[in-house]
Protein backbone atom coordinates (compact mmCIF):
# COMPACT_ATOMS: atom_id res chain seq x y z
CA UNK A 1 0.00 0.00 0.00
CA UNK A 2 2.88 2.32 0.88
CA UNK A 3 4.41 1.68 -2.54
CA UNK A 4 1.09 2.40 -4.17
CA UNK A 5 0.83 5.70 -2.34
CA UNK A 6 4.27 6.70 -3.58
CA UNK A 7 3.61 5.65 -7.14
CA UNK A 8 2.26 8.64 -9.09
CA UNK A 9 1.04 6.33 -11.84
CA UNK A 10 -0.93 3.98 -9.60
CA UNK A 11 -4.10 6.03 -9.87
CA UNK A 12 -3.72 6.23 -13.62
CA UNK A 13 -3.31 2.43 -13.86
CA UNK A 14 -6.36 1.90 -11.73
CA UNK A 15 -8.38 4.27 -13.92
CA UNK A 16 -7.20 2.49 -17.07
CA UNK A 17 -8.15 -0.88 -15.66
CA UNK A 18 -11.56 0.43 -14.61
CA UNK A 19 -12.11 2.01 -18.03
CA UNK A 20 -11.22 -1.27 -19.75
CA UNK A 21 -13.62 -3.25 -17.54
CA UNK A 22 -16.47 -0.78 -18.03
CA UNK A 23 -16.07 -0.46 -21.81
CA UNK A 24 -15.86 -4.24 -22.24
CA UNK A 25 -18.95 -4.76 -20.09
CA UNK A 26 -20.91 -2.07 -21.94
CA UNK A 27 -19.85 -3.43 -25.34
CA UNK A 28 -20.75 -6.99 -24.30
CA UNK A 29 -24.21 -5.85 -23.19
CA UNK A 30 -24.75 -4.06 -26.49
CA UNK A 31 -23.45 -6.96 -28.56
CA UNK A 32 -25.68 -9.44 -26.74
CA UNK A 33 -28.83 -7.84 -28.14
CA UNK A 34 -30.91 -9.15 -31.04
CA UNK A 35 -30.59 -5.77 -32.76
CA UNK A 36 -26.81 -6.01 -32.79
CA UNK A 37 -26.81 -9.57 -34.19
CA UNK A 38 -29.36 -8.60 -36.82
CA UNK A 39 -27.39 -5.53 -37.92
CA UNK A 40 -24.02 -7.30 -37.85
CA UNK A 41 -25.22 -10.15 -40.04
CA UNK A 42 -27.19 -7.77 -42.27
CA UNK A 43 -23.96 -5.88 -42.93
CA UNK A 44 -22.06 -9.14 -43.46
CA UNK A 45 -24.69 -10.41 -45.91
CA UNK A 46 -24.47 -7.17 -47.85
CA UNK A 47 -20.67 -7.38 -47.99
CA UNK A 48 -20.84 -10.99 -49.19
CA UNK A 49 -23.36 -10.09 -51.90
CA UNK A 50 -21.19 -7.17 -52.98
CA UNK A 51 -18.08 -9.36 -53.06
CA UNK A 52 -19.93 -11.97 -55.10
CA UNK A 53 -21.04 -9.36 -57.66
CA UNK A 54 -17.54 -7.91 -57.91
CA UNK A 55 -16.04 -11.42 -58.16
CA UNK A 56 -18.35 -12.34 -61.04
CA UNK A 57 -17.66 -9.08 -62.82
CA UNK A 58 -13.88 -9.39 -62.33
CA UNK A 59 -13.89 -13.03 -63.47
CA UNK A 60 -15.57 -12.00 -66.73
CA UNK A 61 -13.23 -9.04 -67.16
CA UNK A 62 -10.08 -11.07 -66.46
CA UNK A 63 -11.22 -13.87 -68.78
CA UNK A 64 -11.87 -11.29 -71.53
CA UNK A 65 -8.42 -9.76 -71.05
CA UNK A 66 -6.76 -13.19 -70.82
CA UNK A 67 -5.48 -12.62 -67.27
CA UNK A 68 -5.56 -15.08 -64.33
CA UNK A 69 -8.03 -14.52 -61.50
CA UNK A 70 -7.03 -14.42 -57.82
CA UNK A 71 -8.39 -17.94 -57.35
CA UNK A 72 -6.20 -19.19 -60.18
CA UNK A 73 -3.13 -17.40 -58.81
CA UNK A 74 -3.82 -18.88 -55.37
CA UNK A 75 -4.18 -22.34 -56.88
CA UNK A 76 -0.78 -21.93 -58.58
CA UNK A 77 0.71 -20.65 -55.29
CA UNK A 78 -0.64 -23.72 -53.47
CA UNK A 79 0.86 -26.03 -56.05
CA UNK A 80 4.18 -24.16 -55.83
CA UNK A 81 4.03 -24.50 -52.05
CA UNK A 82 3.50 -28.25 -52.41
CA UNK A 83 6.43 -28.48 -54.86
CA UNK A 84 8.66 -26.51 -52.45
CA UNK A 85 7.64 -28.76 -49.53
CA UNK A 86 8.47 -31.81 -51.61
CA UNK A 87 11.83 -30.27 -52.59
CA UNK A 88 12.57 -29.59 -48.91
CA UNK A 89 11.87 -33.23 -48.09
CA UNK A 90 14.11 -34.38 -50.95
CA UNK A 91 16.88 -31.98 -49.82
CA UNK A 92 16.59 -33.28 -46.24
CA UNK A 93 16.76 -36.85 -47.50
CA UNK A 94 19.83 -36.07 -49.61
CA UNK A 95 21.51 -34.46 -46.60
CA UNK A 96 20.89 -37.60 -44.56
CA UNK A 97 22.27 -39.74 -47.39
CA UNK A 98 25.39 -37.55 -47.51
CA UNK A 99 25.78 -37.80 -43.73
CA UNK A 100 25.31 -41.59 -43.62
CA UNK A 101 28.46 -43.69 -42.98
CA UNK A 102 30.52 -44.46 -46.11
CA UNK A 103 29.48 -47.73 -47.63
CA UNK A 104 26.37 -47.85 -45.49
CA UNK A 105 22.97 -47.99 -47.09
CA UNK A 106 21.18 -44.80 -46.07
CA UNK A 107 17.56 -45.02 -45.13
CA UNK A 108 15.13 -43.64 -47.66
CA UNK A 109 12.57 -42.98 -44.95
CA UNK A 110 11.48 -39.34 -44.69
CA UNK A 111 11.65 -39.60 -40.89
CA UNK A 112 14.14 -37.30 -39.13
CA UNK A 113 17.56 -38.69 -38.20
CA UNK A 114 17.52 -41.12 -35.31
CA UNK A 115 18.61 -39.38 -32.15
CA UNK A 116 19.75 -41.01 -28.94
CA UNK A 117 16.68 -41.05 -26.69
CA UNK A 118 16.82 -40.95 -22.91
CA UNK A 119 15.54 -44.08 -21.14
CA UNK A 120 11.80 -44.14 -20.33
CA UNK A 121 12.39 -45.00 -16.71
CA UNK A 122 11.51 -41.79 -14.91
CA UNK A 123 9.29 -41.99 -11.83
CA UNK A 124 7.39 -39.05 -10.38
CA UNK A 125 9.31 -37.33 -7.58
CA UNK A 126 6.97 -38.57 -4.83
CA UNK A 127 7.41 -42.18 -5.93
CA UNK A 128 11.22 -41.97 -6.05
CA UNK A 129 12.91 -43.90 -3.20
CA UNK A 130 14.34 -41.66 -0.52
CA UNK A 131 17.92 -42.30 0.47
CA UNK B 1 18.05 11.63 -1.99
CA UNK B 2 14.51 11.78 -0.60
CA UNK B 3 11.98 9.20 -1.88
CA UNK B 4 9.95 11.70 -3.92
CA UNK B 5 13.04 12.99 -5.73
CA UNK B 6 14.17 9.40 -6.29
CA UNK B 7 10.77 8.53 -7.73
CA UNK B 8 10.79 11.57 -10.02
CA UNK B 9 14.30 10.69 -11.23
CA UNK B 10 13.20 7.12 -11.89
CA UNK B 11 10.15 8.31 -13.86
CA UNK B 12 12.30 10.70 -15.93
CA UNK B 13 14.71 7.86 -16.74
CA UNK B 14 11.81 5.63 -17.71
CA UNK B 15 10.35 8.37 -19.92
CA UNK B 16 13.69 8.64 -21.75
CA UNK B 17 13.92 4.86 -22.07
CA UNK B 18 10.35 4.75 -23.42
CA UNK B 19 11.25 7.17 -26.18
CA UNK B 20 14.49 5.39 -27.10
CA UNK B 21 13.04 1.88 -26.91
CA UNK B 22 9.80 3.01 -28.53
CA UNK B 23 11.76 3.92 -31.66
CA UNK B 24 13.61 0.59 -31.52
CA UNK B 25 10.26 -1.18 -31.11
CA UNK B 26 8.76 0.42 -34.21
CA UNK B 27 11.76 -0.49 -36.35
CA UNK B 28 12.44 -3.97 -35.03
CA UNK B 29 11.39 -7.23 -36.71
CA UNK B 30 8.72 -9.56 -35.29
CA UNK B 31 9.53 -11.35 -32.05
CA UNK B 32 11.03 -14.80 -32.61
CA UNK B 33 8.85 -17.59 -31.18
CA UNK B 34 8.85 -21.39 -30.85
CA UNK B 35 12.53 -21.74 -29.84
CA UNK B 36 12.47 -25.30 -28.43
CA UNK B 37 14.28 -27.66 -30.84
CA UNK B 38 11.97 -30.07 -32.64
CA UNK B 39 11.59 -32.35 -35.64
CA UNK B 40 8.61 -32.42 -37.94
CA UNK B 41 7.78 -36.12 -38.02
CA UNK B 42 4.59 -36.03 -40.06
CA UNK B 43 2.75 -33.59 -42.29
CA UNK B 44 -0.61 -33.90 -43.96
CA UNK B 45 -1.99 -30.75 -45.55
CA UNK B 46 -2.88 -28.35 -42.76
CA UNK B 47 -1.51 -30.69 -40.06
CA UNK B 48 2.07 -30.74 -38.76
CA UNK B 49 3.22 -33.18 -36.10
CA UNK B 50 6.27 -32.09 -34.12
CA UNK B 51 8.47 -34.09 -31.81
CA UNK B 52 10.43 -31.95 -29.37
CA UNK B 53 13.94 -33.00 -28.43
CA UNK B 54 13.95 -34.34 -24.86
CA UNK B 55 15.69 -32.12 -22.31
CA UNK B 56 15.92 -34.60 -19.42
CA UNK B 57 18.35 -37.49 -18.97
CA UNK B 58 15.49 -39.79 -18.04
CA UNK B 59 11.91 -39.48 -19.30
CA UNK B 60 8.49 -40.82 -18.34
CA UNK B 61 7.40 -43.95 -20.18
CA UNK B 62 4.18 -42.45 -21.58
CA UNK B 63 4.58 -39.81 -24.32
CA UNK B 64 2.33 -36.75 -24.59
CA UNK B 65 0.53 -35.64 -27.73
CA UNK B 66 -0.71 -32.03 -27.57
CA UNK B 67 -3.56 -31.07 -29.91
CA UNK B 68 -3.53 -27.34 -30.59
CA UNK B 69 -6.70 -25.32 -31.17
CA UNK B 70 -7.53 -25.10 -34.88
CA UNK B 71 -7.94 -21.32 -34.82
CA UNK B 72 -4.48 -20.47 -33.50
CA UNK B 73 -0.80 -21.30 -33.91
CA UNK B 74 0.84 -23.80 -31.60
CA UNK B 75 3.72 -21.52 -30.67
CA UNK B 76 1.62 -20.04 -27.84
CA UNK B 77 2.74 -23.17 -25.99
CA UNK B 78 6.39 -22.46 -26.85
CA UNK B 79 6.64 -18.67 -26.84
CA UNK B 80 10.18 -18.14 -25.56
CA UNK B 81 12.78 -19.85 -23.41
CA UNK B 82 11.53 -19.73 -19.81
CA UNK B 83 8.01 -18.95 -21.04
CA UNK B 84 7.27 -22.21 -22.77
CA UNK B 85 4.83 -24.91 -21.67
CA UNK B 86 6.55 -27.38 -23.97
CA UNK B 87 9.98 -26.57 -22.53
CA UNK B 88 8.58 -26.97 -19.00
CA UNK B 89 7.17 -30.42 -19.82
CA UNK B 90 10.47 -31.48 -21.38
CA UNK B 91 12.40 -30.29 -18.34
CA UNK B 92 10.08 -32.29 -16.06
CA UNK B 93 10.93 -35.41 -18.08
CA UNK B 94 8.05 -35.80 -20.53
CA UNK B 95 8.39 -36.85 -24.15
CA UNK B 96 6.38 -34.24 -26.05
CA UNK B 97 4.69 -34.30 -29.46
CA UNK B 98 2.43 -31.52 -30.75
CA UNK B 99 -0.13 -31.24 -33.53
CA UNK B 100 0.05 -27.75 -35.01
CA UNK B 101 -2.13 -26.38 -37.80
CA UNK B 102 -1.23 -24.19 -40.73
CA UNK B 103 -3.81 -22.15 -42.68
CA UNK B 104 -6.09 -24.47 -44.66
CA UNK B 105 -5.77 -23.94 -48.42
CA UNK B 106 -8.63 -24.02 -50.93
CA UNK B 107 -8.34 -27.81 -51.25
CA UNK B 108 -8.94 -28.14 -47.47
CA UNK B 109 -12.31 -26.39 -47.49
CA UNK B 110 -14.12 -29.73 -47.29
CA UNK B 111 -12.39 -30.86 -44.05
CA UNK B 112 -14.95 -31.94 -41.47
CA UNK B 113 -14.95 -33.16 -37.87
CA UNK B 114 -14.48 -36.68 -39.18
CA UNK B 115 -11.21 -35.73 -40.88
CA UNK B 116 -9.84 -34.35 -37.64
CA UNK B 117 -11.14 -37.03 -35.28
CA UNK B 118 -11.17 -40.19 -37.42
CA UNK B 119 -8.11 -39.50 -39.58
CA UNK B 120 -5.75 -36.76 -38.38
CA UNK B 121 -5.58 -37.43 -34.64
CA UNK B 122 -5.60 -41.26 -34.93
CA UNK B 123 -2.83 -41.06 -37.54
CA UNK B 124 -0.78 -38.82 -35.25
CA UNK B 125 -1.36 -41.08 -32.25
CA UNK B 126 -0.09 -43.98 -34.36
CA UNK B 127 2.96 -41.94 -35.44
CA UNK B 128 3.69 -41.14 -31.80
CA UNK B 129 3.42 -44.84 -30.96
CA UNK B 130 5.75 -45.79 -33.78
CA UNK B 131 8.23 -43.05 -32.95
CA UNK B 132 8.26 -43.61 -29.19
CA UNK B 133 7.80 -47.37 -29.18
CA UNK B 134 5.08 -46.97 -26.54
CA UNK B 135 1.46 -48.02 -27.11
CA UNK B 136 -0.38 -45.79 -24.66
CA UNK B 137 -0.30 -42.05 -25.20
CA UNK B 138 -1.50 -39.08 -23.15
CA UNK B 139 -3.51 -36.60 -25.23
CA UNK B 140 -3.67 -32.95 -24.16
CA UNK B 141 -6.08 -30.65 -26.01
CA UNK B 142 -6.35 -26.89 -25.76
CA UNK B 143 -9.71 -25.17 -26.42
CA UNK B 144 -11.06 -26.54 -29.75
CA UNK B 145 -8.06 -28.88 -29.71
CA UNK B 146 -9.63 -30.17 -26.50
CA UNK B 147 -13.00 -30.59 -28.20
CA UNK B 148 -11.37 -32.59 -30.99
CA UNK B 149 -9.43 -34.66 -28.43
CA UNK B 150 -12.62 -35.43 -26.52
CA UNK B 151 -14.34 -36.47 -29.76
CA UNK B 152 -11.35 -38.63 -30.68
CA UNK B 153 -11.29 -40.30 -27.24
CA UNK B 154 -15.05 -41.00 -27.36
CA UNK B 155 -14.82 -42.40 -30.89
CA UNK B 156 -11.89 -44.71 -30.09
CA UNK B 157 -12.77 -46.34 -26.76
CA UNK B 158 -10.59 -49.35 -27.48
CA UNK B 159 -7.44 -47.39 -28.24
CA UNK B 160 -4.86 -47.28 -25.48
CA UNK B 161 -5.37 -43.74 -24.25
CA UNK B 162 -3.22 -43.30 -21.14
CA UNK B 163 -4.71 -39.97 -20.03
CA UNK B 164 -6.86 -37.22 -21.45
CA UNK B 165 -6.07 -33.66 -20.38
CA UNK B 166 -8.22 -30.76 -21.55
CA UNK B 167 -7.55 -27.08 -21.14
CA UNK B 168 -10.55 -24.72 -21.32
CA UNK B 169 -12.58 -27.10 -23.46
CA UNK B 170 -16.17 -26.08 -24.21
CA UNK B 171 -18.85 -28.77 -24.05
CA UNK B 172 -22.08 -26.85 -23.44
CA UNK B 173 -21.92 -24.34 -26.28
CA UNK B 174 -25.16 -22.66 -25.22
CA UNK B 175 -23.18 -21.21 -22.30
CA UNK B 176 -20.74 -19.43 -24.62
CA UNK B 177 -23.32 -16.73 -24.62
CA UNK B 178 -21.86 -14.07 -26.88
CA UNK B 179 -20.75 -16.57 -29.52
CA UNK B 180 -24.19 -18.20 -29.34
CA UNK B 181 -25.83 -14.80 -29.75
CA UNK B 182 -23.63 -13.78 -32.67
CA UNK B 183 -24.32 -17.01 -34.47
CA UNK B 184 -28.08 -16.85 -33.84
CA UNK B 185 -29.61 -18.84 -36.69
CA UNK B 186 -32.31 -16.19 -37.19
CA UNK B 187 -29.66 -13.75 -38.41
CA UNK B 188 -26.51 -15.71 -39.23
CA UNK B 189 -26.56 -17.47 -42.60
CA UNK B 190 -23.56 -19.76 -42.11
CA UNK B 191 -24.20 -21.50 -45.43
CA UNK B 192 -23.98 -18.23 -47.31
CA UNK B 193 -20.73 -17.33 -45.55
CA UNK B 194 -19.05 -20.70 -46.14
CA UNK B 195 -20.33 -21.02 -49.71
CA UNK B 196 -19.02 -17.55 -50.51
CA UNK B 197 -15.64 -17.74 -48.78
CA UNK B 198 -14.67 -21.43 -48.93
CA UNK B 199 -12.45 -21.32 -45.89
CA UNK B 200 -13.60 -18.78 -43.32
CA UNK B 201 -11.03 -15.95 -43.39
CA UNK B 202 -8.80 -15.41 -40.38
CA UNK B 203 -10.03 -11.79 -40.16
CA UNK B 204 -13.49 -13.03 -39.21
CA UNK B 205 -12.08 -15.41 -36.59
CA UNK B 206 -9.77 -12.69 -35.22
CA UNK B 207 -12.61 -10.13 -35.07
CA UNK B 208 -14.92 -12.49 -33.23
CA UNK B 209 -12.28 -12.98 -30.51
CA UNK B 210 -11.47 -9.25 -30.40
CA UNK B 211 -15.11 -8.26 -30.12
CA UNK B 212 -15.40 -10.16 -26.84
CA UNK B 213 -13.07 -7.61 -25.23
CA UNK B 214 -13.05 -4.55 -27.49
CA UNK B 215 -11.23 -2.24 -25.05
CA UNK B 216 -8.49 -4.68 -24.13
CA UNK B 217 -6.28 -4.06 -27.15
CA UNK B 218 -6.27 -0.28 -26.57
CA UNK B 219 -5.58 -0.75 -22.86
CA UNK B 220 -2.80 -3.21 -23.74
CA UNK B 221 -1.13 -0.70 -26.04
CA UNK B 222 -1.23 1.96 -23.34
CA UNK B 223 0.31 -0.55 -20.91
CA UNK B 224 2.98 -1.35 -23.48
CA UNK B 225 3.92 2.32 -23.77
CA UNK B 226 4.03 2.67 -20.01
CA UNK B 227 6.32 -0.37 -19.72
CA UNK B 228 8.40 0.35 -22.80
CA UNK B 229 11.48 0.78 -20.55
CA UNK B 230 11.13 -2.84 -19.36
CA UNK B 231 12.64 -5.19 -21.95
CA UNK B 232 11.19 -8.31 -20.37
CA UNK B 233 7.66 -6.87 -20.48
CA UNK B 234 8.10 -5.71 -24.08
CA UNK B 235 9.43 -9.10 -25.22
CA UNK B 236 6.54 -10.90 -23.58
CA UNK B 237 3.97 -8.40 -24.91
CA UNK B 238 5.29 -8.70 -28.45
CA UNK B 239 5.26 -12.48 -28.42
CA UNK B 240 1.63 -12.54 -27.17
CA UNK B 241 0.66 -9.77 -29.57
CA UNK B 242 2.17 -11.64 -32.49
CA UNK B 243 0.33 -14.80 -31.53
CA UNK B 244 -3.06 -13.19 -30.90
CA UNK B 245 -3.07 -11.51 -34.32
CA UNK B 246 -1.78 -14.66 -36.03
CA UNK B 247 -5.23 -16.24 -36.16
CA UNK B 248 -5.84 -19.05 -38.65
CA UNK B 249 -8.65 -19.32 -41.19
CA UNK B 250 -10.94 -22.27 -40.57
CA UNK B 251 -11.80 -24.94 -43.10
CA UNK B 252 -15.27 -24.12 -44.44
CA UNK B 253 -17.09 -27.37 -43.68
CA UNK B 254 -15.45 -27.63 -40.26
CA UNK B 255 -16.71 -24.12 -39.47
CA UNK B 256 -20.20 -24.98 -40.77
CA UNK B 257 -20.30 -28.09 -38.55
CA UNK B 258 -19.06 -26.14 -35.52
CA UNK B 259 -21.85 -23.60 -35.94
CA UNK B 260 -24.64 -26.05 -36.76
CA UNK B 261 -23.77 -29.12 -34.70
CA UNK B 262 -22.08 -27.57 -31.69
CA UNK B 263 -23.46 -24.05 -31.32
CA UNK B 264 -26.95 -24.30 -32.81
CA UNK B 265 -27.85 -27.85 -31.81
CA UNK B 266 -25.41 -28.24 -28.87
CA UNK B 267 -25.14 -31.92 -29.81
CA UNK B 268 -21.89 -32.68 -27.94
CA UNK B 269 -23.49 -31.63 -24.66
CA UNK B 270 -26.79 -33.37 -25.47
CA UNK B 271 -24.97 -36.62 -26.32
CA UNK B 272 -26.44 -36.52 -29.84
CA UNK B 273 -23.34 -35.83 -31.94
CA UNK B 274 -22.64 -38.23 -34.79
CA UNK B 275 -19.35 -38.07 -36.68
CA UNK B 276 -18.71 -40.23 -39.73
CA UNK B 277 -21.75 -42.32 -38.81
CA UNK B 278 -20.45 -42.94 -35.26
CA UNK B 279 -22.09 -41.67 -32.09
CA UNK B 280 -19.81 -39.47 -29.99
CA UNK B 281 -20.73 -40.73 -26.53
CA UNK B 282 -18.52 -39.12 -23.90
CA UNK B 283 -19.41 -41.92 -21.47
CA UNK B 284 -17.18 -44.16 -23.62
CA UNK B 285 -14.14 -42.23 -22.32
CA UNK B 286 -12.70 -44.25 -19.44
CA UNK B 287 -9.09 -43.04 -19.32
CA UNK B 288 -8.09 -40.71 -16.46
CA UNK B 289 -9.26 -37.17 -17.29
CA UNK B 290 -8.05 -33.81 -16.04
CA UNK B 291 -9.86 -30.64 -17.10
CA UNK B 292 -8.22 -27.29 -16.32
CA UNK B 293 -10.33 -24.15 -16.62
CA UNK B 294 -9.72 -20.47 -16.01
CA UNK B 295 -11.69 -18.35 -13.57
CA UNK B 296 -11.79 -15.34 -15.89
CA UNK B 297 -12.03 -17.06 -19.25
CA UNK B 298 -13.95 -14.69 -21.55
CA UNK B 299 -13.83 -17.09 -24.52
CA UNK B 300 -14.83 -20.37 -22.86
CA UNK B 301 -16.66 -19.44 -19.63
CA UNK B 302 -16.60 -21.94 -16.77
CA UNK B 303 -20.26 -22.89 -17.33
CA UNK B 304 -19.50 -23.91 -20.92
CA UNK B 305 -16.53 -26.09 -19.91
CA UNK B 306 -17.83 -27.53 -16.61
CA UNK B 307 -19.98 -30.40 -18.00
CA UNK B 308 -17.01 -32.38 -19.37
CA UNK B 309 -16.13 -34.10 -16.12
CA UNK B 310 -19.77 -35.04 -15.51
CA UNK B 311 -20.15 -36.51 -18.99
CA UNK B 312 -17.07 -38.74 -19.25
CA UNK B 313 -17.26 -42.34 -18.07
CA UNK B 314 -13.89 -42.27 -16.30
CA UNK B 315 -13.70 -42.99 -12.60
CA UNK B 316 -10.36 -41.22 -12.26
CA UNK B 317 -11.31 -37.65 -13.20
CA UNK B 318 -10.67 -34.20 -11.85
CA UNK B 319 -11.37 -30.60 -12.72
CA UNK B 320 -9.36 -27.63 -11.59
CA UNK B 321 -10.28 -23.97 -11.86
CA UNK B 322 -7.34 -21.61 -11.66
CA UNK B 323 -6.98 -17.85 -11.66
CA UNK B 324 -6.36 -16.40 -15.09
CA UNK B 325 -7.90 -16.08 -18.51
CA UNK B 326 -8.24 -18.26 -21.58
CA UNK B 327 -4.63 -17.75 -22.68
CA UNK B 328 -2.89 -16.84 -19.42
CA UNK B 329 -4.04 -20.19 -18.02
CA UNK B 330 -1.70 -22.08 -20.36
CA UNK B 331 0.95 -19.51 -21.27
CA UNK B 332 2.65 -16.62 -19.55
CA UNK B 333 4.26 -15.88 -16.21
CA UNK B 334 1.30 -17.03 -14.10
CA UNK B 335 0.94 -20.37 -15.87
CA UNK B 336 4.48 -21.22 -14.72
CA UNK B 337 3.32 -20.91 -11.11
CA UNK B 338 -0.26 -22.20 -11.43
CA UNK B 339 -1.23 -24.65 -14.14
CA UNK B 340 2.06 -26.23 -15.12
CA UNK B 341 3.06 -27.58 -11.68
CA UNK B 342 -0.52 -28.76 -11.05
CA UNK B 343 -0.50 -30.63 -14.35
CA UNK B 344 2.92 -32.11 -13.63
CA UNK B 345 1.77 -33.35 -10.22
CA UNK B 346 -1.34 -34.97 -11.76
CA UNK B 347 0.30 -36.35 -14.88
CA UNK B 348 3.63 -37.59 -13.50
CA UNK B 349 2.10 -40.38 -11.44
CA UNK B 350 -0.03 -41.40 -14.44
CA UNK B 351 2.84 -41.47 -16.93
CA UNK B 352 4.89 -44.39 -15.67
Amino acid sequence: MADKDKDPLALWREMLSQWETNVNALANRTMATDEYSSQMHGAMGMTLRMQETIREFMAQYLAATNLPSRTEVLAIAERLGAVEARLDRIAALLERIAESPAGGSPSTSPAPPARARPPRTKSPPAAEPTA
Amino acid sequence: MNPTAERIQSEVQRAIQRSVKGLEYIGSPAQAVGPTPKDVIYEQGTLHLYHYHPLADEIYRVPILIVMATSNRGYILDLAAGQSFVEYLLQQGYDVYLIDWSPPVAADRGLRFEDYTLLFIPECVQRVRDDSGVDDVTVIGYCMGGVLSVMYAALHPHEKLANLVCFTTPIDFSRMELFAKWSDRRYFDVDKLVDATGNVPSEIIFSSFEMLRPATRIAGQIQLWENMWDEKFVRSYRAFERWSTDTLPLAGEYFRETIKELIWENRLHKNELVIGGKHVDLRAITAPVLHAMAEHDHIVPYDAAKPLIGHVGSTDKEEIVLKGGHVSLVAGPNAVKRLWPRLDAWLGVRSV
